[in-house]
Order: C-alpha cells, then sequence, then structure tokens
C-alpha cells in the first residue's frame, strides 16, 4: 500500500479519528450485543416467572426447548449478518473519510 | 485380550480405525507440505471462505460437542441445552468485540497479542501460563470422551487404558510432527464430524420419530398421549395399595392443593361405611379439583372410590408446580393419567399403561434418571443440584398445634410400627394398613403424639407417660400398672431412619421437643429456583465470554486474505457450529427414550456414551445397519477428541517450546535445539494430559469444557476485552487482572471437581478423600458451591475490576505510543497502518 499524502495522514493520526473510530464501532457492537444479551439472558427470566407459558408445547417441543434448542441458531445469525453488513460499511466510511479518493473501491 | 476382542463389533471396529488412520495420514501429508509457522498461517489465505469457515467449525468442535452435550442433555435435560447454544453464541461476542481487532493488530495467538499491546516480554511470558492451564483443563474432557469411545468399542478395555493408547499415539504423531492444523485437515475434520452426527439422527428419527415427537414423549410420565389401546380401556383404578404409597400420594396431593385453608374440602361423617374425621375428601373430586385447575380438562373415571386425607399448607405454589407434585403423587400410587386429543384426561393404572406404553417408543426410566417434570423443564438437575445437596437449616415458622406433619404422621406411625414389630418379633401386628388414621387436635408436640399414637396402637393399651432421651435412644414407656423400657440397641438407628426416611426432622431444645416435615424446613431457606437463575446465568457468562478466550480459536482468524473475507468467513462459521449444535441434544432426547440403561450406568459406561450407542438399537430392526452407524459415531468422536486434542498440544507445546524454553530460559539456542525440545515437551505435555485424563472418569465431559471456559472467561477475556477497548490500560492492571481472575476461577472451579471426585466409588475416591468433608461445607452453603463451581460471573467483573484499578494507579505506565496501537486496533485495514507501525516499531528498538 503506498503512503498516503502528508496532510491526510495528520488526519488519520488525530485523536479525533481515533475517538470517533472507537466510539463507531464500539456503539455498533453495544447495539448488536445488547440485541444478543436481550434474548440471551431474557430467557432465563422467562423460564423463571412465566414457567406455564413457557410450557407451553409447539410440534411436540415445550415452547422454551424449542427456542433455546432450535430457535436461537437463526437469531444468532440475524445479528451477525446485521452487524458484518454494518461493519463492512462503517469501515468504508471510515476510509471515506480520511481517503476520499478511495471511496469508489468496495 | 482375545476375550475383549471376541465382542467387539467389527463395524464399529473399521470405521474408526479408517478414521484413526486418515486423519494421521492427512496430518501427516500436510505437514510435508507446510514446515514453518508461516506456512501455517498462510495456508488459508490460497482456500475460499467456505474452506476455510469450514476449517475453523472443524477445529472448534470438540468431544464436548460430539459427545458431551448429548449426554448432558440426557442425563440433566433442559438445562444443558445451554452448553451448545453459548458455545455458538459465544463465538458471536468474538465477532463483535475481539475478532476484528486482533485481526487487524496481526497478533496471532494471544501471547503475541500480549506483547505488542503492553510492549512486555514479561506479559507474554504470563499470558502463556495461561495457555497451559486452559489447555490442560481442556484435554481432560478429550481424555475423557476417548477413554469413554474405546471402552465402547473393546467392552471390558478399562477406562484408563483407552486414556493412554489414545493420548500415547496423539502425543507421538505431534512430537513426530504431524497434526499441524491445516486448514485441509480441519475443513475435512468438520464435514466428518457432521455427517457422523446427522446421519444417525436422520435415520433414527425415520424409525423411532422425530425431535418433537421423541420430546413430546417426556411429557411428564403420567400424562402420555392415551394410545388407542387405552381409550377402548374399562379399567378400575383402586387406590389402596401399600399404604406408604398411598399416604405419599396424599401428602403430595395436600401440597398441590395448597388452597387457602378457608376452601377446605372438609368432609366429616360417614363414606362407604367407614367413619372419617378431619379433612377428607374423595379421590373423584381431587380429581376433577385438578381438572378444574387445568382447564380443558374433563376427568374420566370409573371407579376410583377410596378416600384420601387432605390438609392445606399455608404456602401458596403456582399450578405448575402443582400440576408437577400431583402428577407425581398419583404415579407413586401406581395411576397413569393420559391425555387423548381433546384433552380428555383419563386415570389409568400404571400396570396396564406400562404394557401399553411398552409396545410404543419409551422404555422405563431407572430410578437414577431425573422425573420428566425435572428433566424437560428450566431449572432441573444440573443448576439445582447444589441447593437440592443443601441441608435444611432445622427450623419451622408454622405453629405446630394442629397434626402439623399430617401424612408424614401417618406414614411414620406405620414405619414405626415396623420397627416396634422388628423389635418385638413381630407377635403384635395388629395393625391394619388399610385402616385410616387420624389425630384429635392436640397442643402436643407432634413428635410425642406419633410416639404416643405408635405405641397405643402397637401394644393395644394407652400409656400414661411416654419418656424419651432427647438422642432417642432410649424410651421409657409408663403403663397404668407398669413401666417398660425399650433400650436403645436397635432402636436409635430404627428410630432415626425411620424418621429421616419419612422426611422428618426433629430439633431438640430441652423442654420441646419439635418434629416437622423435612420438606417444609427446606422450603422456608431454599427456595432452589433463584439459585438455580444464578447458576445459569454464571454458566451464560462463562460460555459466551469463554469462547473469546479460547487460544486456538483467535489463530485461525488470520488464515483470511483480508478483513472482508474474514468477516465472511466469521458468519459462515456461525451458520455451520449453529447447524451442528442442533443435533447433539437430539441424541440426548432420544437415548432418554430409547436407551435409558446408561443412567444407571457411572463413569465411561454412563451418558456420555449416548452418542455412540445410540444408533445400534437399529440392530433390532435392520441388521448391520445399527453397528454401521454407531461406527460412523464412534469416527465422528475420534475426529472430535483428535483433532481436539492434537491442537491443543501443538498449541501448549509451542508455548512450552518457544516461550518458556526459547525466550525464557535458553534464548540463544538454535532452532534445531528447539525443535528437540519441542518433541520432548509434547511428550511430556502429552504425558501429563493422559495423567489428569485418567482421573476424571465421574465428571461430564461437557462440564469440564464448560470449566475450561470459565478459566478463559476469567482470564483472558477481559484481558482481549479491555486492551482492545481501553487505552488506559497498562500492562501491571491487566496482569494482576488476569492473573487474580483466572487463579482464583481455577481453584475454585477445582475445589468443587475435587469434592465430586471424592466421592466417587472406586480408585479415585480414594485419592480425592481428603475433599471429602468439603461437601458437608457445601451442604451449608449452597450459594458458596454454586459461585465456585461456576465462578464466571463474579470472577470476569474481579478482573475487569481489577484491571481499572490497577491501571489507574499505573497510569504513567500507559505505553507511548497508545494511540497508534489503538489505531492500529480499530481503524480500516485498507489505511495500512499496521505497516507504518511495523517500521516506528523496527525503528524505535
Amino acid at each position: 500500500m503506498k503512503p498516503p499524502s502528508s496532510d491526510k495522514r495528520l488526519d488519520m493520526h488525530s485523536e479525533e479519528f481515533l475517538h470517533s473510530l472507537m466510539r463507531k464501532q464500539l456503539k455498533l457492537s453495544i447495539a448488536c450485543a445488547l440485541a444478543f444479551l436481550v434474548v440471551l439472558l431474557g430467557l432465563p427470566l422467562a423460564n423463571y416467572f412465566w414457567p406455564e407459558l413457557m410450557a407451553k408445547r409447539i410440534f411436540g417441543f415445550t415452547l422454551t426447548w424449542f427456542l433455546l434448542g432450535i430457535g436461537f441458531f437463526p437469531a444468532v445469525w440475524c445479528i451477525s449478518y446485521y452487524f458484518i453488513r454494518r461493519s463492512i460499511g462503517l469501515e468504508n466510511e471510515e476510509v471515506a473519510e480520511v481517503k476520499p479518493e478511495d471511496t469508489t473501491k468496495p | 485380550m482375545m476375550p475383549i476382542l471376541a465382542t467387539v463389533d467389527p463395524y464399529i471396529l473399521a470405521f474408526s480405525a479408517v478414521t484413526v488412520i486418515v486423519t494421521i495420514w492427512m496430518g501427516f501429508r500436510s505437514a510435508k507440505t507446510s514446515k514453518t509457522a508461516s506456512d501455517f498461517f498462510v495456508a488459508g489465505r490460497s482456500v475460499s471462505v467456505g474452506w476455510n469457515a469450514s476449517a475453523i467449525s472443524g477445529e472448534y468442535l470438540s468431544a464436548a460437542s460430539f459427545m458431551g452435550i448429548a449426554g448432558m442433555v440426557m442425563s440433566s435435560g433442559y438445562d444443558a441445552l445451554w452448553y451448545p447454544v453459548c458455545y455458538a453464541c459465544g463465538y458471536l461476542f468474538l465477532l463483535l468485540f475481539i475478532a476484528g481487532p486482533l485481526r487487524r493488530f496481526g497478533a496471532y495467538t494471544i501471547p503475541d497479542f500480549a506483547e505488542g499491546r503492553f510492549d512486555s516480554p514479561l506479559f507474554r511470558k504470563i499470558a502463556v501460563c495461561f495457555v497451559l492451564f486452559i489447555g490442560f483443563f481442556y484435554t481432560m474432557p478429550q481424555m475423557k470422551g476417548a477413554g469413554t469411545t474405546l471402552a465402547y468399542i473393546f467392552p471390558g478395555l478399562p477406562y484408563w487404558a483407552g486414556v493412554v493408547l489414545v493420548g500415547a499415539v496423539i502425543t507421538l504423531n505431534v512430537a513426530l510432527g504431524g497434526m499441524k492444523g491445516i486448514t485441509l485437515v480441519q475443513a475435512f475434520q468438520y464435514w466428518a464430524k457432521m455427517f457422523a452426527i446427522s446421519v444417525p439422527i436422520f435415520v433414527l428419527m425415520a424409525v423411532y420419530g422425530h425431535y418433537g415427537k421423541q420430546l413430546n414423549d417426556n411429557l411428564p410420565k403420567d400424562s402420555k398421549p392415551v394410545p388407542e389401546a387405552l381409550r377402548s380401556l374399562e379399567y378400575e383404578a383402586d387406590f389402596a395399595g401399600p399404604p406408604t404409597l398411598r399416604v405419599t400420594y396424599e401428602y403430595k396431593i395436600r401440597r398441590w392443593l395448597g388452597l387457602p385453608a378457608k376452601r377446605t374440602f372438609f368432609i366429616n361423617g360417614k363414606f362407604d361405611g367407614h367413619q372419617y374425621s378431619g379433612s377428607e375428601i374423595p379421590v373423584s373430586q381431587l380429581l376433577s379439583t385438578f381438572g378444574a385447575m387445568i382447564r380443558q380438562t374433563v376427568l374420566r373415571e370409573k371407579s376410583i372410590s377410596k378416600y384420601q386425607m387432605i390438609h392445606f399448607p399455608r404456602k401458596s405454589r403456582s399450578s405448575l408446580e402443582f400440576a408437577a407434585d400431583f402428577l407425581d403423587a398419583i404415579s407413586k400410587n401406581g395411576i397413569t393419567l393420559a391425555y387423548d386429543d381433546n384433552f380428555v384426561v383419563r386415570a389409568v393404572p400404571t400396570e396396564i399403561a406400562n404394557k401399553v406404553y411398552a409396545s410404543e417408543n419409551r422404555k422405563p426410566l431407572p430410578e437414577k434418571a431425573p422425573a420428566d417434570s425435572t428433566w424437560l423443564s428450566p431449572f432441573g438437575p444440573l443448576t439445582t443440584k447444589a441447593a437440592k445437596a443443601a441441608k435444611p437449616t432445622p427450623t419451622y415458622d408454622g405453629s405446630l398445634l394442629v397434626n402439623p406433619l399430617g401424612s408424614a404422621i401417618e406414614h411414620m406411625e406405620y414405619s414405626l410400627r415396623e420397627a416396634f414389630n422388628k423389635i418385638s418379633g413381630g407377635k403384635q401386628s395388629g395393625f391394619d394398613p388399610e385402616q385410616v388414621f387420624s389425630f384429635p387436635p392436640t397442643n402436643r408436640s407432634a413428635f410425642e403424639l406419633v410416639l404416643t399414637s405408635t405405641v397405643e396402637r402397637q401394644f393395644n393399651r394407652k400409656p400414661s407417660q411416654i419418656k424419651y432421651s432427647p438422642e432417642l435412644t432410649n424410651l421409657l414407656i409408663h403403663w397404668p400398672q407398669e413401666t417398660q423400657q425399650i433400650k436403645g440397641k436397635d432402636l436409635p438407628k430404627t428410630l432415626h431412619s425411620v424418621l429421616s426416611s419419612n422426611g422428618v426432622t426433629v430439633v431438640d431444645e430441652g423442654s420441646v421437643i419439635t418434629a416437622f416435615r423435612t420438606k417444609d424446613a427446606s422450603i422456608v431457606p431454599i427456595d432452589p429456583r433463584p439459585y438455580s437463575l444464578l447458576y445459569t446465568y454464571s454458566l451464560i457468562i462463562a460460555l459466551v465470554c469463554g469462547t473469546a478466550g479460547l487460544p486456538h480459536i483467535l489463530v485461525r482468524f488470520y488464515t483470511n486474505p483480508d478483513g472482508v473475507a474474514a468477516k465472511r468467513t466469521t458468519m459462515w462459521v456461525m451458520i455451520l457450529i449453529g447447524i451442528f449444535y442442533v443435533f447433539p441434544p437430539v441424541f440426548g432426547v432420544m437415548g432418554r427414550n430409547l436407551f435409558p440403561e446408561l443412567y444407571s450406568g457411572i463413569g465411561a459406561k454412563g451418558t456420555d456414551k449416548i452418542v455412540l450407542e445410540l444408533p445400534r438399537l437399529l440392530n433390532e430392526k435392520y441388521a448391520p445397519l445399527g453397528s454401521i452407524l454407531s461406527g460412523i459415531t464412534c469416527a465422528g468422536a475420534f475426529a472430535a477428541f483428535m483433532s481436539t486434542f492434537s491442537g491443543l498440544l501443538v498449541s501448549m507445546t509451542g508455548a512450552m517450546a518457544h516461550d518458556v524454553y526459547g525466550r525464557m530460559f535458553r534464548p540463544k539456542s538454535t532452532p534445531d535445539q528447539r525443535m528437540k525440545m519441542f518433541k520432548v515437551f509434547a511428550v511430556v505435555l502429552g504425558g501429563v494430559a493422559v495423567l489428569l485424563g485418567s482421573f476424571v472418569e465421574p465428571l461430564e465431559i461437557n462440564f469440564m469444557v464448560g470449566q475450561a471456559f470459565a478459566i478463559a472467561a476469567a482470564s483472558y477475556f477481559p484481558l482481549l476485552f479491555m486492551a482492545v477497548w481501553w487505552r488506559k490500560l497498562t500492562m501491571k492492571g491487566a496482569a494482576v487482572g488476569m492473573l487474580t481472575g483466572g487463579v482464583s476461577a481455577m481453584v475454585a472451579i477445582s475445589l468443587t471437581s475435587f469434592s465430586t471426585l471424592a466421592i466417587a466409588p472406586g480408585k479415585t475416591g480414594e485419592l480425592f478423600a481428603v475433599f471429602k468433608p468439603l461437601n458437608d461445607f457445601w451442604a451449608t452453603q449452597p450459594l458458596l458451591r454454586i459461585l465456585c463451581e461456576q465462578p464466571a460471573l463474579w470472577a470476569v467483573p474481579l478482573a475487569i475490576g481489577l484491571m481499572i484499578v490497577v491501571s489507574k494507579l499505573t497510569a504513567k505506565e500507559v505505553p507511548a505510543d497508545i494511540r497508534m496501537k489503538m489505531l492500529v486496533l480499530h481503524a480500516p485495514e485498507k489505511l495500512g497502518l499496521k505497516q507504518e507501525y511495523i517500521q516506528e516499531h523496527q525503528h524505535g528498538h
């Protein structure tokens, strides 16, 4: 990779850039983690407070078994799909911020 | 050896042997083509996202995933499902917080990262320790998998022999340079494991019924769907039976009803020519009350005509709990409740039901198996074990004025009578088990009441006074004319066993002796559900955070050409392992229905081998299909523990040879010397792993892996998470946090495992006998036991907290180029900051 020109390098190394970089990334990660944790940590609570509801049968499974044994995986796939798309987009934005000429590249 | 070989199933042996040979051959073949560490990492760059994702997944699925989950779902039910879910979801956490930055930073291993992030070779050495700690904890379950599988293939082969054999083969293989983590081998391993777990399951489901149907067979035992044969059955249910059963029934129903005292079914008077007094209710009415409580249910019963005594406890319980107790009670009295499609309930004698259901696909469960209701629902045996083992504090907040012991009294009286019968040589058995006793309201202590009443009935006359020593070693019975002494030789033993087996606790406070139901007492201070919830959360934290800290997982993020490909790969990994993890629990569920014999087995003969053994059932119908499929699952098991064990051994040996020997002891050693040391360390570490593995037969595979995860969660995860996201972290802060969190988690975990091993039968138990008293301690401190068994809940925050505090105190030691480091961690790779960073570093040093 060719070294970027000096005025943009300054920008890239600035405290400001690092801050916005980390903030954006952390925000995305935390948003996804929260969506994930609400489901993950919510299920034991649902089991605790609504045992009767969670014991309802669907396709022979109890509701809670169905959610945990099967339904959980697609949910996680959705979250990780969203995260991967957003974080790739985010990287492109970040690159665009400091290297405007590179935005045309995917 | 001959008798062992004679019983070996040739199909199973053939499939396993082929897997072992192919794995070793592939390892050596690829090892030839890639000699150096950089080859190892670069190799992946020439393969596609699909292959790479398969390789990561193949590396990830260990014996715990392949055998352990099924075994644990079978033994513990619902709670064990957290393991596969969190194994898969932990990967998401890794993706969200750690994978991207670490990839950008270009650190291949955690020690690499530790050194690079803090510019501290010392910290690298500290970090290396945990490669060994976590590695050993992770190899133990792999060894158990090996011992279990070999003991299955060669019936009669002792567990330790399998561990030694497999351990020796793999160790030798690693020492000779095979078995490097080559992409192609690992990718092949994934598909082998996927094939081995899914194909037998699909065949089994086609023959015995699908996942949902299998689970549906686990409706609490007494309320299975009504088969056709039962629908047309004219039946009679008789509640007579042995009094102990009858009374248990009564007692449970009382607990079940749990209605406020005002809504009593108070019956006084004559029924069927018997005089009843007190709170009594016909069984038919009970059953219809039950029907009303679960609303849709209409009860049909023909001639349930006996009458039961009903009392009402003070505490209210959720209707689900009532139902569980009720069903349990009914079943103990030899009654099976069966629902049909219209939610019509039929009460059928279990004897008849069993005959009908025996032709269905579920076999009767042995004693040791958990009951359906606890197995199927959350907060079951796995998470409530500690709370259930806790000794109740002998206090009782209720007043004891009116017959507080209820049915326990009747039960106890019956047993006491038997005890007296034994003492008096059975001469005075005037006891009629059909008779229902009633006690007049009294304010004497319940225990005295029982004693008096028992003595009265036993000897057919009224004692004027009974005196007993505090420990019940002697009874002095005053009759109107004489005094009789029953001496302590037999009495205390009998009495105590009678008391405790009837769930009665006697507290002697000198002037007052109180007797109450142990259950009531234990309910007051210990409700297992909150403990269970805590256990569940701690387990979740351990597994989710632990995945992110597993030493051998991160490496594979670099076997991608660029960051975008790495992310796509991760997506595919999540999908591949997610699909895999749907299958092992199916084995567990089917195993419970079709192979309950394993509940009675211990160690290598227990539920951990269900994946291997279950397909063989098909031999009954389609021999030799069962043997072939069993051979396939055995092959999958070999693939699982061999790949994980060798992967771990390579990374542990690498850490020893390169970090400990190459950097600490002989920094000037030549590559040849290091290569030689690599071999020496491989043998030494393999030997230690085999030794450790041979001790852990009584522990479940999955449980042990969970513990390795907990240690990783308390050590590496805080390090990685904080180092990536908090720039003010100093080396000292990171080291103190990681060491304290990791070591304390490890000590806590070892303590619980030792105490479990101490009560194991045989040599293991003797070896760990020192730790036996720990179990008594756990019994008084269930909370501590849970926090030790699953330490992540406190150890992870402890590690992070210490990192923050110590870093604040040593704030001056933040690396000078921290901004650059953070930029490298977070800025997109396209900006090329990494190269710049490397150049600067070379200038700087």
